[in-house]
């Protein structure tokens, strides 16, 4: 990676600073320009990812406003727009963790609006998994047990003390906390009979009026009684007991420090990674904060570097934040990002199954890399987008021309520290036959060819990745 | 101690708000009130010519009232029509989509207009409505014919940016609000700007984001709501500060994001207080009246789409509360008719709930002078 040319004031951040920071950026957010990073590597990368866990002591983006200048959204109605919500939050938010913590929980709790068909009920648990996502686990399973839309997801409101459905207590074990091949058929069976009684209250059909959420209840006289059997342990269980046996079991840790690993760390993890990780969540108790803190702060993290291809959600984003659109909340147009990334196969709020989406090469078949490629070259190919503004005039400052070769290597830095081999770097100056002294002058459309750059470099296979 | 003085002496009870004090005004009457009385609910969630994100309602020369909807942006229904809809009866006519906009011949209201806002119709049937997201105002005639567009966008004094509310004046001028602009613009029918006032802050006769506008009909003073500062402004038309109603919160008399406002025949100021869910009434002195919080029941033409479907009747069957189906969502607008009707827009419902007053006008010889008062009259 090329050093940075300049920094905007004071002290100049080292080419290796920005780099670091950039990575933390991409993965504990949604990446960021250089013009970010400089500020916030002057700061330390430690003390940026004590900011990104501790995300309260920032005051949250106000939500009033995005409403307002989409008024016409107020009943409330789309995952459409509950996703256009997060992906506002997720451009402008100084607590960028809360908002990529939900999309992870939401990843592993997998809950869809296909079979749900509420959204007051699936905005409600979105908000939970980004309000709880970096408490305790403990705290985040059990509010998981309560969620109405979980609730109607693995047909909990029919498990019924006199006809159990196994449902959701098959997935807690199986996809929400401990994975295949560590309890038992019968486990699974008491485990459903200590939720029985759990469930939600009757709310509206769609018309006349629209949606209405609904809320948790516990019908007591619909419980099971009786004595279970569960992980080797014996007692009149309810739903708090179970979760309360599975945080002992080794397996919830390694279960939980694999996801984690697998979303913030690399597409393939390092099992000394894993292990690591899951040996912090027990020790401090499933707290994901102090567990979030440790993981970047950890040489395992800080080493894997473009190893996870990004998923739609973090494409999209990350593309528009290097644009550096839709800052503003009248600014129309939010509204079709949800479907952008509903074509590269990643619908927020409508996963596939019940296993969520599967991450890595996965996201990279050809009809949707096609859909990555024209998006992310579109939005950076345009010359106005206030980001690339923004990168042409700190590239143009203080000089009259630049090199062509340092130009390329200047916009890859611009972007967010990211990095090309050399033979795509010089692809990319043989595709745009740029050779020699190129002038900054904006009168001779320096932005126009700032644009090229950007939108050549979105269309390398490294670009993908993150 | 007399009844009376205790009473002059009783502590004001603790979440009403201070009363402005302002002055009596010549030429607003007194009157008996008997407060509000839910009337009717008009339309239901798009089905059987309902409703979508409906922002606004107008009144038409030729006594339909017409409920702007603008749908949101899914790609499917993106754009905006009007539904003409019978006050009386919730009976439903017809669409207005404008067609063959300028420039466009063959295409539809559903390509061109996308974020229409508030809308009002004059005295000749010409519905006209402010697009905040292209930053013009647009015309049609109620029977569908498009007229065009006008608006300058930019910052500059008369152009627009981001126009939301919307009145005619006695004139038959346009009052709009230039809500990214922080101004409240006067304009003639055919887009010539008359002049305006406004600037951001949140100091008093400043705004911030203002949404819905109105003009008192007794003394065609100006009533702005100014949504980000969470209260109600009265203006001269000059720009004059003259005014400041309710305050910022969520309990009696105080206002969480206000978006339209209406002012009816006797100088009562209905506000929607969209953040909390209901419609507040001053009187002209600023002094809270009343507050809406819905009351609609399933009217018939939902009644007749639930039957249609027994899951639903076994749903509604289960349900312990219907109370919550009566409550107003995100109320967008409220305004009011020459018959004393308050139409309040419920944007996350998909209805117009309408409120008759109820009240007498008192005359000059039905009011004694102050001076022969008995009763304690807070002044």
């Amino acid at each position: 990676m090329t050093a940075p040319s300049r920094t905007v004031t004071g002290r100049q951040a080292s080419a290796g600073e920005a780099d670091l920071v950039g990575h933390l950026m991409r993965r504990a957010a949604f990446g960021a320009r250089a013009e970010e990073l400089e500020a916030l590597a002057m700061r330390g990368y430690e003390a940026v990812v004590d900011d990104l866990v501790n995300p309260e002591r920032l005051p949250p983006l106000a939500e009033d406003v995005i409403e307002r200048f989409h008024s016409d959204q107020a009943d409330d109605e789309s995952t459409a727009w509950t996703a256009t919500r997060w992906i506002y939050h997720c451009i402008n938010s100084s607590r960028p963790l809360e908002h990529k913590m939900a999309l992870f929980w939401h990843g592993l709790f997998a809950t869809a609006v296909s079979k749900v068909t509420n959204n007051p009920m699936m905005r409600d648990q979105f908000a939970m998994l980004r309000d709880n996502g970096l408490g305790n686990f403990r705290t985040i399973l059990q509010k998981l047990a309560r969620d109405p839309a979980m609730i109607y997801w693995l047909d909990q409101q029919q498990n019924h003390s006199a006809a159990v459905n196994e449902n959701w207590g098959r997935e807690l074990l199986e996809l929400f906390s401990m994975g295949r091949g560590n309890y038992t058929e019968d486990d699974v069976k008491a485990a459903a009979r200590a939720f029985t009684g759990w469930t939600i209250d009757q709310t509206f059909p769609r018309y006349p009026s629209g949606y209405y959420d609904a809320r948790f209840i516990y019908r007591p006289e619909d419980h099971d009684e009786s004595e279970k059997e569960f992980l080797g342990r014996r007692g009149n269980f309810n739903g708090d007991d179970i979760i309360d046996i599975i945080l002992e079991q080794p397996a919830t840790a390694r279960y939980l420090a694999l996801h984690l690993s697998k979303f913030f760390v690399a597409d393939e993890p390092e099992n000394a990674q894993v292990e690591a990780l899951a040996r912090i969540l027990v020790d401090t108790g499933y707290d994901i904060r102090a567990s979030m803190r440790a993981l970047f702060l950890s040489e395992h993290f800080k080493g894997a570097r473009f190893k996870r291809v990004k998923c739609p959600a973090e494409h999209v984003i990350g593309t528009i934040r290097i644009a550096g659109r839709y800052s503003e909340p009248w600014e129309p147009g939010i509204d079709m990002l949800e479907d952008v990334m509903t074509r590269m196969g990643q619908q927020p709020l409508n996963p596939p199954t019940v296993e969520g989406w599967h991450p890595g090469r996965e996201w990279i078949d050809s009809a949707f890399l096609i859909e990555r490629v024209n998006f992310a070259a579109g939005i950076l190919g345009d010359p106005a987008a206030p980001g690339v503004v923004a990168m042409a005039r700190r590239i143009a400052s203080g000089r009259k021309k630049i090199e062509a070769r340092r130009l390329v290597e200047a916009v890859l830095y611009e972007m967010g520290s990211l990095s090309l081999p050399d033979a795509a770097k010089q692809q990319i100056l043989e595709n745009l036959e740029l050779v020699g002294d190129v002038s900054c002058a904006p009168a001779a459309g320096f932005a126009e060819v700032v644009a090229r750059v950007s939108r050549t470099i979105a269309t390398s296979p490294e670009f993908q990745l993150e | 101690m007399t009844g009376i003085a205790e009473r002059r002496t009783a502590p004001p009870l603790s979440d009403a708000i201070p009363a402005p004090r302002a002055p009596v005004q010549p030429g607003y009457p007194t009157l008996f009130r008997r407060g509000h009385q839910f009337e009717i609910a008009l339309g239901q969630r798009l089905a059987l010519g309902g409703f979508k994100g409906p922002m606004d309602v107008a009144f038409g020369p030729d006594g339909w009232l017409y409920v702007m909807n603008r749908y949101p942006n899914d790609g499917h229904l993106a754009g905006v029509r009007w539904v003409q809809v019978n006050v009386q009866d919730d009976g439903y006519e017809f669409e207005v989509v404008p067609k063959d906009p300028p420039g466009k011949p063959g295409s539809t209201g559903r390509e061109w207009l996308s974020g229409l806002q508030m809308t009002v119709c004059d005295s000749e049937g010409v519905l006209y409505s402010a697009d905040e997201y292209r930053h013009m105002v647009v015309r049609c005639r109620v029977t569908g014919e498009t007229i065009g567009h006008w608006g300058d966008p930019g910052t500059r004094p008369g152009q627009l940016n981001g126009p939301t509310g919307m009145c005619l004046d006695a004139d038959e001028n346009l009052w709009i609000v230039n809500t990214l602009n922080h101004r409240v613009d006067h304009y003639t029918r055919d887009g010539q700007w008359l002049g305006g006032f406004g600037k951001f802050g949140s100091a008093p006769g400043e705004l911030n984001l203002p949404w819905g506008v109105a003009v008192d009909p007794i003394n065609g003073t100006i009533v702005v709501a100014d949504w980000r500062n969470d209260r109600v402004q009265r203006f001269s038309t000059a720009g004059k500060h003259l005014q400041t109603i309710g305050r910022p919160g969520h309990g009696v008399g105080e206002l969480h994001r206000p978006a339209g406002v209406a002012v009816d025949s006797h100088g009562d100021i209905y506000v929607a207080d969209r953040g909390n869910n209901r419609v507040l009434s001053f009187n002209y002195r600023g002094m809270f009246v009343e507050s809406f919080i819905g009351d609609a029941v399933i009217n018939e033409r939902g009644m007749k789409k639930v039957l249609t479907n027994l899951d639903m009747v076994r749903m509604r069957d289960n349900i312990e509360n219907l109370d919550r189906e009566k409550r107003l969502k995100s109320p967008g607008s409220v305004r009011v008719d020459n018959k004393g009707r308050v139409y309040i827009v419920d944007t996350g419902r998909y209805r117009i709930q309408v409120y008759r007053k109820w009240c007498k006008v008192l005359g000059d010889d039905e009011v004694d002078p102050p001076t022969l008062h008995v009763d304690p009259v807070l002044t």
